[in-house]
């Protein structure tokens, strides 16, 4: 039997505006999940498939109870004793006078009628009601395995009266805040679910360890992510050819404002990505862009091709030393392979001293050479750990988000002096040596690696 | 494509200006092109030195695969992409993206393919030189050597043909070899049937040694690569919504709020609030109360039946906290009067939050019968 035969469902009901949505939205990552102050959005169940690789479960966000009293009323005309409540309430989903009359109830007991578990949702900032006794009793009429989750919205200055209420109609109850709940708090109640029903435990165990999984591949891939960054940021350069120096100057304000331009559009998008990767897709980011050093405009001379000097002598060396081969090739190996050699030395030497010429010349109007003006890469030995900083004071944030919380991301930068003091010794010094390597555009092996510390710690 | 997985794929856009695989494959193209050239055009007479052509097809792609695969396991790899990499030739963008690639995690394999890659596109190269020029051109193949003579050199040969042992016409044989080992200084007199009949040998060697083995460490490193980005990219938490979209669009029309009763007014305890608070209502209300109604999810049935009739003015008393529900519209749309939704604590009566406020004045907005009232602070 696959997980997805045994998968365990949890219809999430209640009163309306008592944060269902909000508990289904944290509990499936789904920020996508409408959330509303106002009561009445949810109007049909919706059911959300939670896939995890090796298990799943599924959560049905339902609307809320609009006419409890009635409903019961009709329940109990239908059934006489107690065994013929939970036919009733088939009964009750079936008829076409109660589809029209109580559409809402309708919708939410015919996930529970399917086979779906009870998650019963009440609000521990406001007082215990009476009038809430007619849904939980309608609620055990349908003789599903349920639990009582009571929601501390704006305090928790009544859970206990609620807890007292609901132990009577409930066999397990919690309290848990969808907005607030970390982590541990929310495999805490995936477990506390796998105790509803015996043939759920394996498959929601699973899912528990699934979840602890995606948790540590989650700091993983931000490293990547991370390391990915720093490199474009550290090695970017924005360069415009011209043909004089002082053409190159003139070109100075616009090339940097086009450089920043790029490096802040490189760094959003970063920011976007590692929020998908924390499953925040509708996340707004409130951000104050980056700082970048001062003083990153240089020109330099260009050559045929386009390439500078070095790259130009290297060319001619190569070039010479091929037509050097032929020649040795030609003389079946006399020449000790002198061609190649001496093909080699001429053509570096003579692209090396006669580059400058080059700038001069035309070819039919067209230039062989100019000047090119350049902005960046950033030397600067801080930047990589002003990209880390901002970097992980989001990682942060999104970290212990709760999708069910809404609200923008104000972006600062982070100071990472405590994070990096609690890393090992060897740590920083790698940590250290790859920013090192990052100002000077060499390459790191296995920057993820490094930074993964920061995120993890 | 899911959001998501779209997102990522922009964001390597973004990043990825340059593909390295296609420099690395040009290099290796371009180096299969001369090398292969420069070797089987031969000297003036179209002399090729076979044991020269085993160096570059047999031997260099041997040691060249063994120093690679083993470099990866022990080192950051040693092969032509890192080496080609390291070119001084290549632009700002073409280092950037070389750099990034290094950066990456499991780079070295990625490396690794690019050069298997560079080396099959290396051995189709030369393939295709060899036989240019088997079709334009007169090869002569012959075997130099001062120290080792056809009798020794022919098992090394033998040994080497052992992986194409089907290909009988492939094969070397001792009579071939002694026909045509060549010497600078002593005219060869032999036919030109001989020295044209190794070309099965070579082609061979190049199928086998260069094209074939090339083939199936690109395969190998090409599963590993993508083992490793599907490691990286795949993340195995999936939601399946039934419904995108199942919402009502939020209601933005509000009703008036008015702030006292000036008429007489029937009380209707829809919230069972207790006699003290209903005392303190009381007092801070013009209007003068002449009966009580009973109605609500705690009356009974007759009770609500009776307040259900009334059509008298109504001042209907709610908890603020509560969003309205539909018995309570059902009951609404049969009468008329005040609503007033209230808020308390342990203290006493307290102010109806903004958001709870608008909730009830979007409900009222569709009942044209009924007034929301708020008393004013006292």
């Amino acid at each position: 039997m696959s997980f997805m035969d045994s998968r365990a469902s949890f219809a999430v009901v209640g009163h309306p505006n008592k944060g269902k949505s909000s508990i289904v939205s944290t509990l499936s990552r789904n920020d996508s999940i409408k959330i509303s102050q106002q009561s009445g959005t949810t109007v049909e169940s919706n059911r959300y498939k939670i896939d995890t690789g090796n298990a799943g479960f599924e959560l049905i966000d339902t609307p809320g109870f609009q006419r409890p009293k009635k409903v019961l009323a009709w329940l109990k005309k239908n059934a006489d004793s107690a065994d013929q409540r939970a036919n009733a309430v088939e009964k009750f989903i079936n008829d076409a006078t109660c589809k029209k009359m109580f559409p809402d109830e309708v919708e939410l007991l015919t996930p529970l009628v399917q086979g779906a578990a009870i998650l019963y949702v009440v609000d521990g900032s406001r007082p215990y009601g009476v009038e809430y006794e007619s849904e939980m009793e309608i609620l055990r009429w349908t003789g599903r395995p349920s639990m009582a989750l009571i929601n501390p919205i704006e305090n928790d200055s009544h859970v206990e009266s609620w807890q007292n209420a609901l132990n009577q109609f409930f066999k397990i109850v919690r309290v848990f805040n969808p907005m607030q709940a970390d982590f541990s708090k929310q495999t805490a109640l995936l477990e506390a679910f796998s105790h509803l029903e015996p043939r759920w435990q394996k498959t929601l165990t699973q899912v528990i360890a699934d979840l602890q999984s995606h948790q540590k591949m989650r700091a993983y891939q931000s490293a990547e992510l991370l390391s990915t960054l720093l490199t474009d940021l550290c090695s970017y350069q924005y360069h415009q050819k011209v043909l004089s120096e002082s053409q190159a100057k003139s070109l100075q304000p616009l090339l940097t404002k086009q450089y920043s331009e790029w490096m802040k559009q490189r760094e959003k998008k970063a920011f976007e990505e590692l929020c998908h990767i924390f499953s925040h897709t509708q996340c707004q980011l409130e951000k104050e862009d980056i700082n970048l050093p001062p003083d990153l405009f240089d020109s330099e001379q260009w050559y045929a091709w386009g390439l500078n000097k070095q790259q130009l002598a290297t060319v001619s060396g190569m070039t010479g030393a091929i037509a050097g081969a032929a020649v040795d090739a030609a003389v079946a190996g006399h020449s000790f392979m002198l061609g190649a050699i001496g093909g080699g030395v001429l053509g570096f030497t003579s692209a090396w001293f006669g580059a400058d010429k080059l700038v001069k010349l035309n070819v039919k109007g067209l230039p062989l050479g100019g000047y090119q003006a350049i902005v960046g890469p950033i030397k600067n030995r801080n930047f990589p750990y002003v990209v880390i900083g901002r970097f992980i004071y989001l990682f942060t944030i999104l970290k212990s988000k709760n999708h069910a919380d809404r609200s923008s991301i104000s972006m600062a930068d982070n100071d990472l002096k405590d994070k990096i003091e609690m890393m090992q010794k060897n740590e920083t010094k790698e940590l250290h040596l790859a920013c090192k390597k990052l100002c000077s555009q060499k390459p790191v092996s296995n920057l993820a690696d490094s930074l993964v510390g920061l995120l993890v710690g | 494509m899911n959001d998501s997985e779209s997102q990522i794929k922009s964001n390597q856009n973004f990043i990825n200006q340059v593909n390295t695989t296609r420099l690395v494959v040009f290099v290796g193209f371009f180096l299969g092109l001369f090398v292969s050239w420069g070797l089987l055009i031969g000297d003036e007479q179209g002399r090729v030195n076979i044991l020269h052509l085993l160096i570059v097809y047999v031997f260099l792609p041997l040691v060249s695969l063994l120093v690679s695969t083993v470099s990866i396991f022990f080192n950051k790899g040693i092969n032509l992409a890192n080496l080609t990499s390291l070119l001084p030739l290549w632009s700002q963008t073409q280092q950037r993206a070389f750099l990034l690639q290094k950066n990456q995690q499991h780079s070295k394999w990625k490396f690794f393919f690019q050069s298997q890659l560079a080396a099959l596109v290396f051995s189709l190269a030369s393939l295709l030189v060899l036989l240019v020029l088997l079709i334009s051109t007169d090869i002569n193949f012959i075997w130099r050597s001062t120290l080792l003579n056809a009798e020794q050199v022919f098992p090394v040969l033998e040994f080497f043909a052992s992986p194409w042992h089907f290909w009988q016409s492939a094969q070397p044989n001792l009579e071939l070899l002694i026909h045509t080992q060549d010497s600078r200084i002593a005219a060869n007199q032999n036919s030109i049937s001989y020295f044209s009949a190794w070309w099965q040998f070579i082609l061979a060697a190049q199928i086998f040694y260069a094209f074939l083995l090339r083939l199936i460490a690109m395969s190998i490193s090409l599963v590993v690569v993508n083992h490793f980005s599907k490691k990286e990219k795949h993340f195995p938490h999936k939601i399946i919504s039934s419904k995108l979209s199942n919402s009502h669009d939020e209601l933005t029309k509000l009703a008036p709020i008015v702030t006292n009763i000036e008429e007489d007014y029937a009380l209707n305890n829809w919230c069972a609030i207790d006699s003290n608070l209903l005392q303190t209502l009381e007092g801070r209300i013009n209007g003068k109360q002449r009966t009580v109604i009973l109605a609500g999810p705690l009356v009974s049935d007759s009770d609500q039946m009776v307040a259900e009739r009334w059509q008298e003015t109504q001042l209907l008393i709610v908890k603020g906290w509560e969003p309205p529900l539909a018995e309570l519209s059902d009951f609404m749309k049969n009468g008329n009067g005040y609503l007033l939704p209230i808020d308390w604590n342990d203290q006493g009566l307290q102010k109806l939050q903004s958001k709870h406020l608008n909730e009830w004045r979007r409900f009222v907005i569709n009942l044209p019968s009924w007034k929301l009232l708020q008393l004013e602070e006292s």
